[in-house]
């Protein structure tokens, strides 16, 4: 490619479909992996195929398994056809995509592997205008995280190939570490070798439109903004129930759990969404650092305290949508001995002047009776009541729920007369539903997010201190959860709402928690 | 003036019921008293919560539709229900016949629901129909400003031929946030462009106006683009030498689309036309037009091929070529109709060809008009595509009419 100086595409400007980055080349190491078949590839292709990927984007798988481009090629096809139920209509489409589409046998720690893949992105940039622009994605299990960050630094590939004009980003998959210490190893691991701005952490589900849709909540109406405070809110729910038990992720869950699994990604990013200040633009950084600073002012909970603030539980066994269930510890390649945590219940609160003394109640669990996630905003009750007291037992405070999955949507919970009786008053809810509204289908996370990448924009990937941050907090809880074994582990019956000892934490507050 | 048309016989035995409007049937009645009939008939369906006929009403607009027949009004009918489906909104069509011998202003209301999902609760969107015969169309916008949705937007969907709303329709272009046309129902492309474009204008930003033409050549536009992001072709567009565009059309050249993406082009290039230099023919299947328009760099041709549109294809854009002068550089664009497809290739020299197939679905109506009402916002490229068509028009007016080349 000739290193000249280009002005800007004056053909882009202002169309009105979604941005198309620049050409590139993706890498992804561990290609052979399931990761790749059934997520990323299919997600390429939607892109490709409705031309949000540019002409000469290139694809060069790397892994373990000797596969040849072709025999990548044909498994990938497969994986596009079961995955996306595509016909054979779509043959030329795959056709064209799958000419850019490459692979190279690496076992991740041989540098010759990274020299023909060198030789590789040099070749696309010439023959296929891929510009230099490279894109690595580190779809492996973490253990492979810092060897290939090292041999992508020693052969030269984590700078720019020409810099200011061309990028180089990678994309790390979580989990980012498994505790404090880890995280800030794998960060000093990677940023020994590409800069912050370089790397994109991705948690698939920050790409979900209604996660999106919170921030534009928020900022983009100006009539909850003034009330969004400790003023109004009397306190804030989080949850994330899933009805499904752990599949055929034993194995991790095993040792990570529900806390690290939910709770310091998911969960910690809703809540940051939810507590941030405006940022000062609509920009990566600017909206990073305020939620960064959401995480940095929670409390923090001493162990001593754990008890009093956070309930953990494991589910037995039960039923969920009318079918029997095991229970976790019967579950394939689960100790019948685990502690291992399926529920978490916690109080946490933000000691800034917004949030002060407002608690944020979050619960998360497997197993649980459906699968929603729903943030609930409940504001203070009205400061006096004019009304008999007889005839408004009544009133409830007004909620503002904000439902994530699924049937996307906003209600507001407030209360009106009940016709033609004299004064009685009674809840009743306006809501609204992103489906009933907007009839189409949004993109998945895994397009947003990969997409989002090749633009250059980080807004809804992870920062280092952020991961940092939710490490720091959620560790002393971890800690005193693994000193006390399985005392304080509560079991609950699968498919109900969690432990009792849940209910017993918000109770406490003389509050309850919402029914989803 | 309020009067009963022939219409309201037929409508006659049909009562405004929940059955009746959730199966779409249109019941008749008094124009001023549909806000009254909608009301009783929701709280009706309000009633009804809970049950299985539970439904719910969405609106996120108004929808107001003109057209000048009796018969486009049925058409339009049948498309709206699928329009609700994306932007939930109360549409009122508005048929303008002057010509009807006896004049008279009807109405009648029907619903359209859908389950958005599975389990769901039915979604209903509002649907009303105000009929203007002969001097009653002076009656027509009284009837129409108090049947907007309070705070929502209003979009007029101009389902006719050139945008010229009568002089009545001033009082609802003043409360229309944005005005829709299809350029591909323009008699006269060139003319009706060069006319839109000066209404635009006249507009000064008050009214935002759209065209699903324009859509219908957003993949192209995209597809263009994207081919000149990498820095090697992008330093061949100034030196673009060469567009040829061909297209199948009712009206050979005369396809609003080859104008609006030479118009495109021009624009987003800064090429100036050069009125001096057309020639060709502006008729019928088989022509041919070329002109020049002037660039920094130079002189660049620009040729508009025409041919009779086929049975299977329909209308629309086939190909566009773009040529670059030196040191060379091919860029082409064809559409595969029957696959829903597009094939893009670029040729550069000393680097192998790059061929590339999206899919390009060709989309009906709805779909397109779906799409532009999500958009809010005025869409400064196609005000600029059509001011280039307007510097065109006066010189393709003057070419000589022929049914052949």
């Amino acid at each position: 490619m000739a290193e000249t100086a280009v002005l800007p595409n004056p053909l882009k400007e202002g169309l009105r479909l979604r941005r198309s980055p620049e050409p590139c080349a993706m890498v992804i190491f561990g290609a052979s992996g399931d990761l790749t078949e059934r997520k990323l590839v299919p997600a390429l292709y939607n892109l490709f195929r409705d031309r949000l990927l540019p002409p000469g984007f290139s694809i060069i798988g790397c892994a373990k398994t000797p596969y040849t481009h072709e025999t990548f090629r044909n498994k990938m096809r497969e994986g596009i056809k079961k995955y996306l139920n595509a016909t054979s209509e779509e043959d030329s489409f795959l056709e064209s995509f799958h000419q850019g589409t490459y692979y190279i046998t690496d076992d991740f720690g041989d540098s010759g592997a990274y020299d023909q893949l060198t030789q590789l992105l040099d070749q696309l940039d010439r023959e296929r205008g891929t510009s230099g622009n490279r894109l690595f994605y580190l779809a492996t299990p973490p253990s492979f995280f810092p060897v290939i960050v090292k041999h992508l630094g020693l052969a030269g590939l984590a700078k720019p190939k020409y810099p200011g004009k061309s990028w180089t980003r990678v994309v790390i998959e979580k989990p980012f570490g498994r505790d404090l210490a880890t995280a800030r190893e794998l960060n000093k691991i990677v940023t020994d070798v590409f800069d912050e701005d370089q790397v994109y952490r991705i948690d698939h589900y920050l790409g979900k439109e209604t996660v999106q849709n919170l921030f534009i909540f928020r900022f983009a109406n100006g009539i909850f903004e003034p009330i969004w405070n400790r003023r109004y809110i009397d306190h804030v729910q989080i949850a994330v129930a899933e009805e499904l038990g752990v599949e055929n992720r034993a194995s991790y869950y095993e040792e990570a759990g529900l806390v690290r699994d939910m709770i310091q990604n998911h969960v910690m990013q809703l809540l940051s969404l939810v507590a941030m200040e405006a940022p000062p633009r609509f920009q990566a950084n600017a909206v990073r650092n305020e939620k960064v600073k959401v995480v940095l002012s929670i409390r923090p909970v001493r162990a001593e305290r754990v008890p009093d603030m956070a309930v953990r539980g494991q589910y037995g066994a039960g039923w969920v949508a009318g079918k029997r269930v095991p229970g976790y510890r019967e579950e394939p390649n689960v100790s019948p001995q685990s502690t291992t945590e399926t529920f978490a219940a916690m109080k946490l609160f933000i000691d800034n002047w917004r949030w002060a003394d407002v608690p944020f109640y979050l619960r998360s669990g497997k197993r649980l009776a459906k699968h929603v996630s729903e943030i609930s905003v409940q504001f203070r009750s009205a400061p006096h009541l004019l009304f008999d007291r007889n005839l408004t037992e009544g009133i409830e405070p007004n909620l503002l729920s904000l439902r994530i999955q699924p049937d996307e949507g906003i209600s507001l919970k407030f209360s009106a007369k009940v016709p033609e009786t004299t004064l009685q008053i009674r809840p009743v809810q306006m809501e609204f539903r992103y489906g009933d509204s907007f009839g189409s289908t949004p993109p998945t996370a895994y397009e947003t997010l990969l997409l989002d990448c090749m633009l250059g924009d980080a807004m809804l990937f992870t920062r280092d201190d952020a991961v940092e941050a939710a490490w720091e907090l959620i560790d002393p809880i971890l800690d005193r959860w693994r000193a006390d074994g399985s005392q304080g582990l509560e079991s609950y019956e699968a498919g109900s709402w969690g432990p009792a000892a849940a209910d017993a934490l918000i109770a406490r507050d003389g509050r309850k928690w919402q029914r989803l | 003036m309020v009067g009963a048309g022939s219409d309201r016989q037929s409508y006659q035995n049909m009562d405004l019921t929940l059955e009746t409007l959730t199966q779409g049937e249109p019941a008749a009645c008094d124009p001023g008293q549909i806000e009254a009939r909608l009301s009783t008939l929701w709280r009706s369906a309000a009633a009804g919560a809970g049950s299985e006929r539970a439904l719910t009403r969405a609106c996120a607009l108004t929808l107001l539709i003109y057209v000048e027949s009796e018969a486009a009004a049925k058409e339009v009918t049948a498309l709206i229900n699928r329009v609700g489906t994306q932007n939930p909104s109360r549409s009122v069509v508005m048929v303008v016949d002057r010509r009807a011998p006896v004049p008279g202003l009807t109405a009648s209301v029907s619903g359209s629901c859908h389950f958005p999902t599975a389990g769901r609760r039915q979604i209903c969107s509002e649907e009303i129909s105000l009929v203007a015969r002969g001097d009653a169309v002076r009656a027509l916008p009284s009837a129409v400003v108090p049947l907007l949705k309070a705070g929502l937007p209003v979009y007029l969907w101009w389902r006719a031929g050139r945008f010229v709303p009568p002089p009545e329709f001033n009082v609802i272009l003043r409360i229309t946030d944005r005005v829709v046309v299809d350029s591909e129902r323009f008699a006269d492309p060139v003319t009706d462009l060069a006319s839109l474009a000066a209404t635009i204008r006249a507009a000064a930003g008050h009214i935002g106006f759209s065209d699903l033409n324009w859509l219908r050549i957003t993949p192209w536009r995209d597809l263009v683009a994207q081919c000149f992001d990498s820095a090697e072709p992008r330093s061949a567009l100034p030196r673009l030498r060469e567009v040829r565009i061909e297209c199948e059309a009712d009206r050979g050249i005369h396809s609003a689309q080859a104008l609006l993406l030479a118009g495109w082009l021009a624009g987003r290039l800064g090429w100036r036309f050069a009125p001096d230099t057309v020639s060709g023919s502006r008729d019928l299947s088989g022509t041919l037009l070329t002109c020049r328009f002037e660039s920094a760099s130079g002189s660049v041709s620009v040729s508009l091929a025409g041919r009779a549109k086929s049975e299977r294809n329909g209308t629309g854009l086939v190909s566009l070529i773009l040529v670059g002068g030196e040191p060379g550089g091919t860029f082409s664009f064809l559409r595969d109709r029957d696959k829903n497809s597009m094939r893009a290739s670029t040729e550069l020299p000393g680097r192998a060809r790059i061929e590339r197939y999206a899919r390009v679905p060709i989309p009906d109506e709805v779909s397109l008009l779906n799409e532009d009402l999500k958009v809010g916002r005025r869409d400064r490229l196609y005000e600029e595509a059509l001011r280039v068509v307007a510097q065109m028009a006066p010189a393709l007016a003057c070419l000589p009419q022929s049914d052949s080349v």
